[in-house]
Order: structure tokens, then C-alpha cells, then sequence
């Protein structure tokens, strides 16, 4: 069986080392970067919602499709309601005409 | 005053949750190096890996409120899911000058097997392999086999579920044996088993 013998290969992997400042350029560019943002101490509503956004973990993707489906019902729901509004004033229309105009007019 | 050194990751990021600059360095110091292995593991460059470990890092001071403690998770765990997020997304923006190398590193390597018995040439034909793989069963051979993450906590930063994660480790492994036996680095077993075997 070849199974340990696999293991001894991907076993001889090799992580070069890091530079040896990394930490002390980590912890420098945190410093450069200014401090934290403490939810409490707030940007307000924009903080609030940053934090709802990073509870849900949404990944990006997702979250832009499903922006996008609503945005289309949303605009499906106004179309469908533009559509049937104006139906009904072309039918009201065509009544009103048709009750306003006496039989004695056409002759 | 405690301290800082002693206190556990959890208690550092309850400080680094209010602004606490010095405890986050002691995160720093404490994991750049754990966490630099992994990410190098998940690129393979020397210099990538660093920027993807201090982007993690300073995300994690910028917006300590990723970390909820009361999910009740290791910071050890959660952040080697920061990190392998930031690798995969660090990857992909760089993926086509990334593959083009590999492909052709496999075309050059393969003429040169002969010469493949030193060590540091073995490791580097067992790098360019995994880098190969496909990205779910390189993170899942690097969290479970290099890291030596139990499969539960790899498959909680992987967000699939265990059996998922196995059967990744599995082809991982599967597809390495295959290749380290197509070129001669692996001695074929005389049964042919192992094709279908699970070496977690």
C-alpha cells in the first residue's frame, strides 16, 4: 500500500520562511490605517448596517442577485400596475364615449 | 493589569473589539507565522502569502466586529477562514497569469523527471501539483493534511459539510497518487488499489 509512502512525499512540502519584519510591518500599517471602527462609538446608521451585512456573511455575489431580484419585482410590481391603470382608463374611455354619444348623433 | 501574553485569543479580541492596539499586536506576533504557512500554502508565493496574512490581519482591526464571540468558535478557526478567503480571492484576481505558469511549468517538468529525485526539486514538482489542483480540494488537502485541522473545524471554514469535505480530501489525494505514479515518483501498488480508497 503506497498510502504512507504518499504521505512521506506531500510531507516534504516546503513553506519558505517569512521576512522577519512582517509582523512589525503588520503592525504598523494597523497603526497607519488608523483605529478600529467600535461599533458602539459608531458611524451611525452606516455602521449599523456594515455590521448586519458582516453577521449575515453574505457573499458578495449573492448579495448583488439578490438586489437585482428585487429591484425586478419591484419593477415588475410598478409595470404591472402602470399597464392595468392605463386599461382601465382606455376602457373607461371607450364607455363614456359610448354613453355620452346618443344614437340620434350617429344618424 | 494582566498580562496581554497570557490572555487567550478570544479574551485579545474582546480588547481588540474596543480599540485595544496592543492586543492585537499580541495576535500578531502570536499567528502572523501559523497563518503566513497557510496562506503560502494556498499560493505558493513568498510575497503574496505575506500580503494576504496582513490584509487579514488589518481587515480584522478595521472591522474587529466580524469576530462574534458568541458563536462560540476558536479565533483560530475563524481566522484561518478569513485567510483562505482572502488567498482565494487574491487568487482569482490573479488566475491567468497564474495558470499560465503552472501549464507551463507541468510541460517543462515532465521532460526533467529524471532529475526529480533531489529533495528541494521533489517538493517544489509536489508544490506546482497541489497548485494544480482544484481550489475546494487544495484548501481541504492544505486545512486537513498540512494545517492538521480536524475535518469538522475544516469543514466549518470551508462552509461545506463533513462528508463534502472528505470526499474533496479524497479525490485530492486520488488525483496526486495518480499523477505521482504517471510519473514514476510513486511506485504503482500491484492490486491497483488506492484509486478509490479515502486517506484522510
Amino acid at each position: 500500500m503506497d498510502d504512507n509512502e504518499l504521505n512521506k512525499i506531500l510531507k516534504a512540502r516546503a513553506v519558505p520562511p517569512m521576512r522577519s519584519n512582517l509582523e512589525h510591518r503588520i503592525v504598523q500599517a494597523s497603526l497607519a490605517s488608523g483605529k478600529n471602527q467600535d461599533i458602539s462609538s459608531g458611524n451611525g446608521i452606516s455602521a449599523i448596517f456594515t455590521a448586519v451585512f458582516d453577521a449575515l456573511i453574505l457573499p458578495k455575489p449573492a448579495l448583488s442577485m439578490a438586489l437585482v431580484l428585487v429591484f425586478g419585482l419591484v419593477l415588475g410590481g410598478y409595470s404591472a400596475g402602470v399597464s392595468e391603470a392605463s386599461t382601465n382608463i382606455d376602457v373607461d374611455a371607450y364607455f363614456l364615449t359610448a354613453e355620452t354619444i346618443g344614437y340620434g348623433d350617429i344618424l | 493589569m494582566p498580562d496581554l501574553n497570557d490572555m487567550t485569543d478570544e479574551d485579545l479580541m474582546a480588547r481588540v473589539q474596543n480599540a485595544d492596539h496592543a492586543a492585537f499586536s499580541v495576535l500578531v506576533h502570536r499567528y502572523t507565522n501559523l497563518f503566513y504557512s497557510a496562506a503560502y500554502r494556498m499560493c505558493a508565493q513568498q510575497n503574496d502569502a505575506e500580503d494576504i496574512v496582513q490584509d487579514a490581519f488589518l481587515k480584522l482591526w478595521n472591522r474587529p466586529q466580524i469576530w462574534d464571540a458568541s458563536r462560540g468558535a476558536k479565533f483560530t478557526t475563524w481566522f484561518y477562514r478569513v485567510v483562505t478567503n482572502q488567498a482565494i480571492d487574491f487568487m482569482r484576481k490573479k488566475k491567468p497569469a497564474a495558470a499560465a505558469d503552472t501549464l507551463d511549468y507541468v510541460e517543462d517538468t515532465r521532460d526533467s523527471q529524471q532529475d526529480m529525485m533531489e529533495s528541494d526539486e521533489q517538493s517544489a514538482m509536489i508544490e506546482m501539483l497541489i497548485q494544480s489542483l482544484p481550489e475546494r480540494q487544495k484548501t481541504a488537502l492544505n486545512l486537513c493534511f498540512y494545517e492538521g485541522l480536524t475535518n469538522k473545524d475544516a469543514a466549518q471554514i470551508m462552509g461545506v459539510g463533513v462528508k463534502a469535505l472528505e470526499s474533496l480530501l479524497m479525490r485530492a489525494k486520488s488525483g496526486l497518487r495518480e499523477e505521482l505514479h504517471r510519473r514514476g515518483v510513486l511506485k504503482q501498488d500491484d492490486n491497483g488499489a488506492g484509486e478509490s480508497t479515502y486517506y484522510g
